[in-house]
């Protein structure tokens, strides 16, 4: 099985890109590692090419503004159908909002595109709050422990395990609770700790609010 | 009032200039001044995921290309409409990458929203959001997809309402005229 990882990040391979961070986590222990490829630095038409000579594709992706990045979407439409059964694609989805069924929609869509390119759907893994994995990897061992243990059972079992996949996915949707938690912690200000820090780094920080088309 | 037409056709494919003149028709008849863009025909990059609209230069995309028009023509119409091909259930590209470059339109804090968390508006007034797909062949399970994804981007832009709607390249002009027209009066537009 041979099998290539794309990094749908615009970032690409920076030091920024949590997509790049998840790629190279997945492959980390696998005993023959794959190939990751960016497809920010890659004209697409030839990237989809390229690909179409693995026997899978994972997919790594951040989530912009409910679906893929316009460079991801691009990519997309220049790939073609497989001619023959066997091929397989799967796709590991990262994102800043906490609860994961904000990826509802995508992971629909990713799914259906599978099947209209004729590939097997290993399936869409979901991680959210993970905008800050860059910044402060040591907080996110445990979330990067699990992404190495996704690879290595993928290089083992040609599939995601459904265990690493459940702890990445939780939670799902916010309890009642900590959607009133979250209020609280919004109404306080708590939330906006970390932005503040970086607006007032840039000395923007009175210009947070501005509303420069108006 | 204003309404602005994103089109997102793609170059090299059938055009939707039915659709927008259609669309641009019938809102001049309800009083609207109407903008279109067609987006393939303007310079406009890939949002690099940078927050710069939001940390650097709060408002204003970092890239100066002709997003930033578009962004500015957004948020100033009161009504816009997504008009793309439907691509596997998505908008095209050209849509999607113009449509990522508009973050700087809300603020980066977060908030609750339908019992999601979403960003906060940064603005106090939004337009309402009308998807137009366009398919060269019909499929169910990606009309269900594209109506989805705009009830979704109407959340995250803050859309005071929105209607969504699939059309096949080949309908009579009739019957894209009569499913548009009750689109705009799901949006509140009102003919008298």
């Amino acid at each position: 099985m041979n099998t290539i990882i794309l990094n749908g990040s615009p970032k690409g391979n920076s030091e920024k890109c949590n997509s790049q961070i998840f790629a190279e986590q997945f492959v980390k222990d696998m005993k023959n590692p794959c190939e990751i490829k960016c497809i920010a630095q890659n004209v697409p038409k030839e990237l989809a090419q390229y690909v179409a000579d693995f026997d899978a594709i994972i997919l790594i992706l951040p989530l912009y503004i409910h679906a893929m990045p316009g460079i991801v979407m691009k990519f997309i439409e220049e790939l073609e159908p497989a001619t023959s059964k066997g091929k397989s694609i799967g796709f590991i989805i990262q994102a800043g909002f906490i609860e994961t069924a904000q990826h509802k929609y995508v992971g629909r869509y990713l799914e259906n595109l599978a099947e209209r390119l004729n590939y097997s759907y290993l399936g869409t893994v979901s991680k959210g709050e993970a905008a800050a994995i860059y910044m402060y990897p040591k907080m996110f061992k445990k979330v990067l422990k699990l992404l190495s243990e996704l690879g290595v059972a993928y290089e083992k079992n040609h599939a995601f395990d459904d265990e690493v996949v459940k702890k990445l996915t939780n939670p799902y949707e916010l309890s009642k609770f900590k959607l009133w938690l979250l209020r609280l912690v919004n109404k306080v200000g708590l939330g906006n700790i970390g932005w503040h820090k970086v607006l007032r780094e840039n000395d923007v920080m009175d210009k947070r609010l501005d509303r420069p088309f108006l | 009032m204003k309404a602005l037409i994103l089109n997102g056709e793609r170059s090299f494919e059938y055009s939707l200039s039915k659709f927008s003149k259609i669309i641009e028709d019938l809102l001049k008849g309800a009083g609207y001044q109407i903008k279109t863009i067609i987006l393939h025909e303007k310079n406009i990059g890939n949002c690099i995921g940078c927050f710069g609209c939001w940390l650097k230069k709060p408002g204003i995309c970092i890239i100066e290309d002709d997003a930033q028009e578009v962004a500015r023509e957004v948020i100033n119409s009161d009504i816009i409409i997504y008009l793309t091909p439907v691509t596997f259930g998505g908008y095209s590209s050209q849509l999607k990458k113009a449509l990522d470059r508009n973050i700087s339109l809300i603020s980066p804090f977060f908030g609750t929203y339908h019992g999601e968390v979403h960003h906060r508006p940064r603005y106090k007034k939004y337009p309402s959001l009308i998807g137009i797909g366009v398919f060269s062949e019909y499929n169910k399970d990606q009309a269900e997809l594209f109506t989805n994804l705009v009830e979704r981007n109407a959340y995250n832009f803050h859309s005071p309402s929105h209607a969504s709607q699939v059309f096949t390249a080949g309908e009579s002009l009739q019957e894209i005229e009569l499913k548009i027209n009750s689109l705009l009066s799901k949006v509140g537009v009102n003919y008298e």
